[in-house]
């Protein structure tokens, strides 16, 4: 069976509350403003720990890949797997890349193959209702965007 | 420094590596301890201290059987697969410190048979920030180590170059050194760089062959001032432990958002490591490489400082990681073909390479081994042995 976040994680909790309005957030911190993952008590950046989420555009760029066509045996639903690891677009020009790794699903005309991917591809959130708690970040390749850019 | 050649490793001993041992991890632990005690030249009654694994089994079962009545201190390593070469540093600590006479570090598990990897709950449960596994990794399938890495291998190979044959060149040279080494678990069955190219996907770069092997056995080394082990084996090398370190990545919990992207415990350690020695990467006869997947010994012969960022792919091409090339590396066949006993075993080849008891294998007149350990998301332990005389 696959594994389901604890979406009343005292750490975790406004990412949940974020994905089930169909957005993706990041930490941020109040005092200097850097975005930032993983979760943390401390802004890697200035030692501020007065910390929140903020939401971001849900748009990003693949940073790295891999394709795992017999995943786990508790996780064969999701075979073939494409798994991208993706640098996201952020509100705020930083040197921090911030980051989240997550499945790459078809288009909708993809049927069961595995999605094209490669270093550099645009890509943007989709927000899969598992139940009434839990709402997963997904990524497809993005449809405005016709050619990969780097990263 | 403070411990430079103040211990020695003093007794090794290993026990069959198989798929499918028919014994308990207790009883591949007592087998390897009792080796290891043996080869001491010590009774097993003297050890008193001990730093066990941190799953298969514990110190009291080792108390309980080798009838250990004044264990004065236990610790254990937890870095993953770093555990066995952070192990040695804590032992050389309890050693000098005093606190201890003979110490016991030791690894045994039932990886074939036993399958720990199929559990969910297990795996997380031994992880770095388990509550972050469970919210953010875990719910889309990045479950398997083979997948963590191979992420980070995804963009060497674009960055750099890296190609699936020389990843096939690593594999072949771990199973041409099993087979000059009877007590390997894939002695006898040799393997070509056609064989690596065919070989199934398991996640991209990564092919079956690419993958260590799961085993079942111990091994286990005791470890003693240096000065007693003089005493105690006048009639061979000492093996002292020159320079230790342990260094752990930015981001430890995680390798998804680590900025510089290459960077791993060892990157940070190696150079600590070297320094306690006064030694430097061009003085290693060999080295014992932690090696779970091909890519994650190419990457540490690049971070310790055999060779630079990105020049690993040339490294080992045209057997330069082979006996009689520029550096051998796992002379015993290392996890890919030896066996996966969470890298005690690379300790234990080093040892009998320093002492020249290897064979058809032994690296001539070797001085200096180091010996390196990766756990987990980068963690990182960096052991180098040096030959003294008896």
């Amino acid at each position: 069976m696959v594994l389901l976040p604890d979406v009343h994680d005292q750490d975790h909790a406004p990412f949940w509350q974020s994905t089930s309005r169909g957005r993706v957030s990041v930490q941020a911190c109040r005092t200097c403003q850097e975005r930032f993952l993983p979760p943390r008590q401390v802004c890697p950046s200035c030692g501020g720990m007065d910390i929140k989420w903020v939401e971001q555009s849900g748009r990003g760029a693949v940073y790295s890949w891999t394709f795992t066509p017999r995943p786990h045996a508790s996780y064969q639903e999701f075979a073939p797997l494409t798994l991208v690891i993706v640098a996201l677009e952020l509100d705020r020009e930083q040197e921090r890349q911030v980051r989240l790794v997550g499945r790459l699903v078809p288009d909708k005309q993809g049927g069961d193959e595995p999605p094209p991917v490669a270093i550099g591809l645009p890509v943007v959130a989709e927000f899969r209702t598992v139940d009434d708690a839990v709402t997963l970040v997904e990524w497809r390749a993005d449809p405005n965007c016709a050619q990969a850019q780097s990263t | 420094m403070g411990l430079t050649d103040q211990v020695a490793i003093v007794g090794v001993g290993d026990t069959d590596y198989t798929r499918g041992s028919g014994r308990s991890n207790v009883r591949l632990a007592v087998e390897a301890a009792l080796g290891a005690a043996r080869d001491a030249g010590i009774d097993s009654s003297q050890i008193d201290g001990i730093v066990p694994p941190y799953a298969g089994f514990d110190a009291a079962d080792l108390e309980l059987n080798l009838q250990l009545h004044d264990v004065k201190y236990c610790t254990m390593a937890r870095i993953g697969g770093a555990s066995s070469v952070q192990g040695l540093m804590s032992a050389a600590a309890m050693l000098s410190a005093g606190v201890c006479e003979y110490v016991l570090a030791i690894r045994a598990r039932n990886g074939y048979s036993e399958r720990t990897g199929s559990n969910i709950g297990f795996i997380i449960a031994a992880l770095p920030s388990p509550q972050y596994r469970r919210d953010f990794d875990f719910p889309q399938g990045f479950t398997m180590p083979a997948q963590w890495y191979a992420m980070i291998a995804r963009r060497h190979i674009d960055e750099f170059g890296t190609t699936s044959a020389h990843l096939g060149e690593i594999a072949v040279a771990m199973r041409h050194h099993a087979n000059l080494n009877p007590h390997a678990q894939m002695h006898g069955r040799p393997l070509t760089l056609e064989d690596h190219a065919n070989s199934r996907l398991i996640t991209d770069p990564y092919r079956l062959l690419d993958c260590c092997v799961e085993t079942d056995g111990g091994a286990a080394v005791v470890l003693t001032t240096t000065e007693r082990a003089r005493r105690l084996h006048a009639d061979r090398p000492v093996v002292t432990l020159a320079g230790m370190a342990e260094a752990h990545p930015e981001t430890p919990n995680d390798l998804v958002n680590r900025q510089d992207w290459f960077s791993l415990g060892v990157t940070k350690a190696a150079p600590r490591a070297f320094e306690m020695a006064s030694a430097r990467p061009d003085d290693m006869d060999a080295a014992m490489i932690y090696d779970p997947f091909t890519f994650q010994l190419l990457h540490q012969l690049e971070e310790i400082g055999f060779c630079s960022r990105g020049e690993g792919g040339r490294f080992v091409s045209d057997g330069g990681i082979k006996l009689g090339g520029r550096l051998p590396v796992n002379t015993h066949g290392g996890l890919m073909s030896e066996g996966h006993v969470s890298g005690m075993n690379h300790v234990v080849e080093a040892v009998r390479q320093l002492r020249g008891e290897c064979g058809e294998r032994q690296v001539p007149d070797a001085r200096h081994i180091l010996v390196s350990g990766w756990g987990d998301y980068g963690d990182g332990a960096i052991a180098i042995l040096r030959r003294g005389e008896g």
